[in-house]
């Protein structure tokens, strides 16, 4: 059991990797959060860790504000992400508009 | 890693902006246009005095590219500035060119003047039945 959050981690973040390059895969199966529930907690201050999981140039250029940038490839290694294993992770990239 | 509580936000940073929240910048890349290049237009140009880079992560890159390009992995473009010729047009080219308007303002920003972009990236490539290497 204890593997099984390592795993549900590493496959979104292969999950966000295949969001940025192919929409088509999008899938139902993923926990996913709308745009108004994520601006509703981010308004009522929520403790979420959002993370942007794009390039650093395209981070730079623009995110959504408290986000925190950890590249894709970074996400498994990162010392940025939070100790509390029960805080509210949300991913995003570019997106599938 | 031990994370339960993990979400995906697919709508991402379009849907964010399309809905009309506000965005934070770090840098303010200058807001000059980078010209796109259709891929038949690309097909039909004689590219050999250009840089063709490809900024898709190398996994990709290897599994398939134009010819003749070169790959430098956006999340590295940063740290590799340095090898990128200021004398030659440089022509970028990303997935579905979501990417290149801003990677090729950012390059401008560092005094990359003459940077175009593959419209549609490499997807648009494929699409158009025109060959990849590997």
């Amino acid at each position: 059991m204890r593997s099984l959050p390592k795993f549900w981690l590493i496959f979104c973040a292969i999950l966000l990797s295949c969001v940025c390059v192919s929409p088509v895969i999008a899938h139902e199966k993923w926990h996913t959060i709308s745009t108004e529930k994520l601006a509703a907690k981010l308004e009522q201050g929520d403790d979420i860790c959002l993370i942007n999981v794009l390039p650093k140039i395209i981070y730079d250029d623009k995110h959504i504000p408290g986000s925190i940038n950890i590249p894709v490839s970074e996400i498994l290694t990162s010392p940025l992400l939070p100790k509390e294993k029960n805080k509210l992770l949300v991913f995003y990239c570019m997106g599938t508009l | 890693m031990g994370y339960s509580n993990v979400f995906v936000y697919r709508e991402g940073i379009l849907g964010w902006v399309k809905a009309g929240y506000r965005v934070d910048s770090v840098v303010d890349y200058p807001k000059v246009k980078i010209a796109l290049i259709s891929s038949n237009e690309l097909k039909e140009m004689n590219t050999s005095s250009m840089l063709l880079l490809d900024i898709r992560p190398v996994s990709h890159f290897l599994n398939g590219h134009i010819r003749n390009s070169n790959n430098i992995d956006l999340e590295e473009l940063h740290r590799k500035l340095d090898v990128l010729p200021k004398d030659k047009k440089i022509i970028l080219i990303d997935h579905k060119g979501k990417l290149t308007l801003t990677t090729g303002r950012f390059l401008n920003s560092q005094g990359f003047t003459d940077v175009s972009r593959l419209d549609g990236g490499f997807n648009a490539w494929v699409k158009n039945g025109f060959t990849a290497e590997k």
